[in-house]
């Protein structure tokens, strides 16, 4: 399954490239709107080389992609997404701990560096260093999530967005000031560890879901 | 040109006939549509119907090279969508026969036929 979506989604990359800007636009927020949690990357994959096939071939004919997918684009991916197969809550849950285990191998990274300097090896984890990462990996779901659904309104897309952005930096301007509750103390070849096996949960969930 | 309202509920049938008659695209579903009289449908009003024939097992498809370029998807009739094409004409036959009646019988009659038909 998951060399079908890459293999697919090479050729859709190959086909946008002979769309015209207008209509990869209109395939863009189309794509970006089916983009969901509950919808399995290979059946996205499908469901774009479909329209992207139409609307490249109602271009070759004279006809825009207006006049192809119809005056409502939303109306019309809501209609398609009724009727494409949705994933299960295991399958769902797999995924968001796939995305959490990438993104705490690379924050860990970040953290190494940032906190590793003492001879002894040892460095302390407080209890904002836990709210911080829960709280930004919060808001990575909450961007995907508004620039999916609010694809076809953009404006308000990067003004909710925006306004997020302002808050959870503000939280973090109040988290770094103060020193936290200490929740343990960590050495780099533990947290080295945790890293190896992040990757390798990553790795595995990867191939499981995808 | 029909009220999409109304389309709606027969639309789904229609394109499994068009499919019945020979395999078919998209494109030309909808020009075929649009020469039964139908209006001008547009491709993205059928392809979520195409998408729900397919999971329902009515439609197979197939990619296949076009003579305007990209790829296209093929569709041809599975046996069970033979078999819901025969329920759709059943149903939709009992349908006009029915409204027909309706229709009849207030136009001879006027609203006063109609009363009586349903006491």
């Amino acid at each position: 399954m998951k060399e079908q979506s890459r293999r697919l989604s090479e050729e859709n990359d190959v086909l946008c490239e002979q769309i015209s800007k207008e209509g990869n636009k209109v395939l863009a927020d189309m794509v970006s709107y089916i983009r969901r949690l509950e919808i399995s990357r290979c059946e996205q994959e499908k469901v774009r080389k479909d329209i992207a096939e139409m609307i490249l071939e109602g271009e070759r004919r004279g006809i825009p992609a207006r006049k192809t997918i119809g005056e409502d684009y939303q109306e019309f991916c809501d209609r398609v997404l009724a009727e494409l197969p949705k994933l299960s809550r295991r399958e769902k849950t797999l995924s968001v701990l796939r995305d959490a285990s990438l993104f705490l191998a690379i924050w860990i990274l970040f953290w190494v560096f940032e906190n590793f300097g003492s001879a002894d090896g040892m460095a302390q984890v407080d209890i904002w260093d836990g709210v911080w990462v829960i709280l930004v990996f919060a808001t990575g779901y909450v961007y995907n999530f508004l620039m999916s659904r609010q694809a076809f309104k953009k404006y308000l897309a990067y003004f909710l967005t925006g306004v997020m952005f302002v808050v959870v930096l503000l939280i973090g301007s109040v988290i770094f000031t103060f020193h936290g509750f200490e929740l343990f103390s960590v050495h780099i070849y533990a947290v080295l560890a945790v890293e190896v096996m992040l990757i390798i949960l990553y790795v595995i969930l990867r191939r499981t879901v995808e | 040109m029909i009220p999409s309202q109304m389309l709606k509920g027969t639309l789904e049938g229609c394109v499994l006939a068009i499919i019945s008659k020979k395999e078919t695209y998209g494109y030309e579903i909808s020009r075929q549509l649009e020469e039964y009289g139908f209006g001008n449908i547009a491709e993205g009003t059928i392809y979520p119907l195409l998408l729900r024939m397919e999971k329902n097992k009515f439609v197979s498809a197939v990619y296949r090279q076009s003579e305007v370029g990209p790829k296209r998807k093929y569709y041809s009739l599975t046996d069970a969508g033979r078999s819901e094409l025969k329920d759709f004409f059943e149903n939709y036959r009992k349908l006009t026969a029915a409204v027909e009646q309706l229709s009849e019988d207030v136009e001879v009659n006027g609203d006063e036929g109609a009363e009586q038909k349903i006491k």
